[in-house]
């Protein structure tokens, strides 16, 4: 297992992080312990099977939950703009308007709405959506929506960008699409970003790294780099010997990560 | 032709459940009948009655102690019909008021008539849609609004015979049912002066509809002349809250009934207005049934019912132990509350002119707006019940 | 191809699945589709209202007791034009007066506590058995504990309508709250939203479509309640459930009638005026919401 020199510049630094809950009077171990470092500007995706904790990583770096245990530091020059999260669902509000919402951030901060409205414009164009400023968000379509959420999480200028399965809920053309865009956008400005996904051909094509947990409680299994040079085409990539590699390595390991966890789950049934 | 059966179905379905609806509702509206034909007795001429030579008074006479129309004991003599009959018959509620009646079912005075009567509870305004439907064939109650719109609205109901008034109606050293005032609330409380319950606050259930508010009006009339009923501020309270209403001050006057003014009979309150002297204000009503389909069965109710009283129910039969107890039981209220009023002036005559009277006070107060002249007495009343009962017309 | 046809045993059926009436002429059966809904909607009602007109005028039902509609559109300017105690205009008022009030204070006490109780788990735990029980308690039953405590005159009668419309709303703008996807809360936290940010740009907005239908539902109720308070106690004898119970009473048809209709046509308008504010409010929401 290839592991990242551990430094204390990292730009995210996970030591010794578990989440635990009750449940129904027991204490169950959910992730961890996990000690991961990220440096600045590298692209990290994690997966893993259903319920290995990938998303409460990624919600722990993003604060929206506590670890139970341990510590995430955060290495970052306005403690602000640290973060920003595109989330599976979109989670963009009916009641604005595209770029009402993708302002939302700035509005928070108390931005002032025309200097709010420019940058929005300036992320909207491109993502493609520039003459829908005005559009109200019942008229899009998931994947429009889902751009708009990036947008959004963009227009703060966000030292991290954390992404939480964004594509899992779009269709297979628009997410090859969004895939491209991301691709684009991202070898433009370099910025560090985790990435959760169930995908691990996704993965393998975005990032820079791949990190696959385990099945409860997670744990980190397997940390790859991802051989395949930059800048990428999602099109020469997927064709690329070293993504098969990687990806049938990839596979296996998870295969047998739910196989494993198939396998307690019905010793556990026959014991009861 | 294939393509319209699909949908010409759905349509002619739509229809015949809007007419199955109609027809539903359409039924529930008209009523029939509800009693089985009776075989008519014939009624008879107006012949004298043995027993009743006194049995009849000067209509017009309103004076203060009056004295009532009286047969003797066990007059008139039973006339059985020829097949027995049921009624039913509605009371406004069980009160001392409808003994005449109550009393003729359970001291056997129907069943010499060959009669029997079964008793529902039911305000005389509800009472008389029934009445005219011929769901319920009589009914006791007061005077008021019900009736005199029962004729505007063409229905078949008549006051047959009176019911009772006060003994001491008019008499004010005597205490008794009537408006009942607190005394502070009068600039001279030793004297209260009548001209100012105009300016005091009145308590009624139904605003000044009641007929309540409407004998204390014309009572205070005689001592006040230019009362003013229309300046008249009427607090609007549910019967089950005005004495609390009197007691805290929310109202000044109410009118008490039976045995209600027993507890207000306290130096703090005075009685203002007694009822009318001589006047029931109250009635027996007939509907379409004995009105008009068996007259003959009306006049035999009406016999027993004037036999009632003139049996148990004359002068102060407050001190016949079996009377109070078999008035107790009829109403459902113990002896000793009821002994602590004292006997009714059971009056089964109807005074002339009573209902026009009324009526103008209402048309005067502004609470009848529908008609400007009282509806004629012919229409509302019809003495030929208790002539037939007593053999006397005048 | 050889001549010989293939057999298939005879047991067999063919099952046809063909375009019907429906699908062969589209349009001409959507339109004609249409319009018989149309006419049933507007066809029964005056088909029953002109059933009630010729039954009370042919008096196969006694038109003394159930006037037609046209004796009652003539007894109308009358009941209006009428000075006796204000005549209906008074009634109306007096009603309308109850209803604004009663539904404004309901209302008002709702939203605070609904919303609270909505953000708040502390408060919720505190209150929320409490106000649980009292919801089932019929409201109208405690008029007579509200005259003792506040009086005869307008303040019990607005007391009992404004805790019926709190009951209402208070419920449907705790569970609206509480129901705001936890993923538009997630995204403001996100980015760094305040409490106060959070409950302004995110719950509220997110929970007004359903905190409508509540307001919704409560106008309609609020009719229905004054008129019922009306029936046991209405001070000044004014009020158009008041009018209701005292026509019925003395025998007054007509003026019940009336009565009823502008009650009923009240409580249309009202709910008409709420939920359009509602449109006004939270453009945003589905058809069948606020």
């Amino acid at each position: 297992m290839e592991r990242q020199a551990v430094t204390s510049l990292s730009k995210i630094s996970l030591r010794g992080v578990t989440t635990r809950f009750v449940s129904k009077g027991d204490v169950v171990d959910a992730v961890g312990p996990i000690d991961l470092d990220i440096a600045d500007g590298e692209f990290v995706c994690l997966v893993g099977p259903s319920g290995c904790g990938k998303s409460t990583v990624l919600r722990m770096v993003g604060g929206l939950v506590r670890p139970s245990s341990g510590e995430i530091d955060l290495r970052v020059t306005d403690p602000r703009w640290a973060t920003a999260t595109v989330f599976q669902d979109y989670s963009i509000y009916p009641w604005k308007n595209v770029i009402e919402n993708v302002r939302f951030g700035l509005d928070l901060a108390g931005v002032p709405k025309v200097e709010g409205n420019r940058r929005s414009q300036v992320y909207l164009e491109r993502m493609g959506l520039g003459d829908r400023a005005k559009a109200h968000i019942s008229e899009l379509s998931g994947g429009m929506k889902q751009r708009v959420a990036i947008a959004r999480a963009l227009v703060v200028e966000p030292e991290i960008l954390l992404m939480d399965e964004p594509f899992s809920a779009i269709d297979a053309q628009m997410r090859h699409v969004l895939q491209d865009d991301l691709l684009e956008m991202w070898q433009a400005d370099r910025r560090t970003v985790l990435f959760v996904t169930h995908s691990i051909e996704e993965a393998i094509l975005l990032a820079d790294r791949v990190i696959m947990l385990s099945v409860r409680p997670g744990r980190i299994v397997a940390d790859r780099q991802v051989p395949i040079e930059r800048p990428r085409s999602a099109e020469s990539a997927r064709n690329s010997k070293e993504f098969g590699e990687l990806h049938d390595e990839l596979w296996e390991l998870m295969r047998r990560e739910v196989q494993s966890q198939l396998a307690a789950s019905r010793s556990a049934q026959e014991a009861s | 032709m294939s393509r319209s059966v699909a949908s010409r179905p759905r349509s002619r379905r739509f229809l015949f459940i809007a007419l199955c609806v109609v027809a539903v509702v359409f039924t529930g509206c008209v009523r029939g009948p509800s009693s089985a034909s009776r075989a008519p007795d014939l009624r008879s001429d107006v012949v004298p009655v043995s027993g009743c030579e006194n049995g009849r008074t000067d209509q017009t006479d309103l004076s203060v102690g009056r004295l009532p129309a009286r047969c003797t004991a066990g007059a008139p003599a039973p006339q059985p019909l020829s097949q027995p009959v049921k009624l039913r018959v509605s009371i406004a509620f069980r009160g001392e008021y409808a003994a005449p009646v109550l009393l003729a079912q359970s001291l056997g005075e129907f069943e010499k008539e060959n009669l029997s009567v079964e008793f529902v509870t039911l305000p005389t305004s509800d009472a008389i849609p029934q009445m005219s439907q011929g769901q319920l064939d009589a009914a006791v109650g007061g005077y008021d609004l019900s009736l005199f719109n029962a004729s505007r609205i063409g229905l078949t109901v008549r006051a047959v015979l009176g019911n009772y008034y006060p003994p001491s109606a008019g008499d004010y050293s005597v205490q008794q049912t009537g408006l009942w005032c607190r005394r502070d609330a009068f600039t001279t409380p030793e004297s209260p002066d009548p001209t100012e319950t105009q300016k005091l606050r009145w308590g009624s259930a139904v605003g000044k509809s009641s007929s309540g508010i409407y004998y204390a009006i014309a009572e205070l009339k005689k001592r006040v002349p230019d009362f003013n009923g229309d300046a008249l501020a009427v607090v609007n309270i549910p019967s089950s809250e005005m004495t609390t209403g009197l007691k805290n001050g929310v109202i000044d006057c109410a009118v008490l009934i039976d045995p209600v003014w027993i507890d207000f009979a306290t130096p703090e309150y005075v009685l203002m207005a007694t009822q009318l002297p001589g006047e029931p204000l109250g009635a027996v009503l007939f509907g379409k049934s004995l009105l008009r389909d068996t007259p003959a069965v009306g006049d035999a109710f009406a016999r027993a019912v004037i036999r009632t009283i003139n049996t148990y129910l004359s002068g102060d039969y407050h001190q016949d132990p079996s009377v109070m107890a078999a008035i107790a039981t009829a109403i459902n209220q113990p002896v000793a509350l009821l002994a602590r009023t004292s006997s009714l002036t059971m009056d089964w005559e109807i005074r002339q002119d009573t209902t026009t009277r009324m009526q103008q006070e209402f048309i005067d107060l502004d609470v009848i707006t529908a008609y400007e002249n009282p509806v004629p007495e012919e229409k509302l009343v019809d003495r030929s019940f208790y002539e037939h009962a007593t053999g006397r017309t005048n | 191809m050889s001549e010989q046809t293939i057999a298939t045993t005879t047991n067999d059926v063919v099952l046809k699945r063909l375009p019907g009436p429906a699908e062969l002429k589209p349009k001409s059966h959507s339109r004609r589709r249409r319009t018989i809904e149309l006419s049933l909607s507007i066809g029964v009602p005056v088909a029953l209202i002109l059933l009630w007109q010729v039954s009370s005028t042919r008096e196969w039902i006694n038109p003394g007791l159930y006037p037609s509609p046209t004796d009652l559109l003539r007894r109308t300017p009358e009941l209006f034009s009428s000075n006796a105690g204000g005549g209906m205009w008074g009634d109306v008022g007096k009603s309308m007066y109850r209803v604004a009030w009663g539904y404004f204070w309901g209302a008002l006490f709702g939203l605070v506590l609904g919303i609270w109780m909505g953000m708040s788990r502390l408060t919720r735990a505190a209150l929320e058995p409490l106000l649980a029980a009292m919801y089932t308690v019929p409201k109208l039953a405690l008029i007579g504990v509200f005259l003792l405590i506040l009086g005869f005159d307008e303040k019990p009668v607005i007391a009992v309508i404004g805790l019926t419309v709190f009951f209402f709303v208070w419920i449907q703008t705790m569970t609206a709250v509480m129901s705001v996807p936890s993923g538009y809360r997630d995204a403001a936290i996100s980015f760094g939203a305040t409490k106060w940010q959070l409950f302004r740009q995110v719950l509220l907005p997110g929970a007004l479509p359903q905190i409508f239908i509540g307001l919704r539902v409560a106008a309609g109720v609020t009719v229905l309640t004054v008129i019922g308070v009306e029936f046991v106690f209405a001070p000044g004898n004014q009020g158009l459930g008041y009018r209701i119970n005292t026509a019925r009473q003395i025998l007054d048809p007509g003026q019940m009638y009336v009565a009823i209709v502008i009650a009923a046509l009240l409580g249309v308008l009202f709910t008409w005026l709420v939920r359009r504010v509602g449109r006004m409010l939270a453009p945003w929401a589905k058809e069948d919401e606020g």
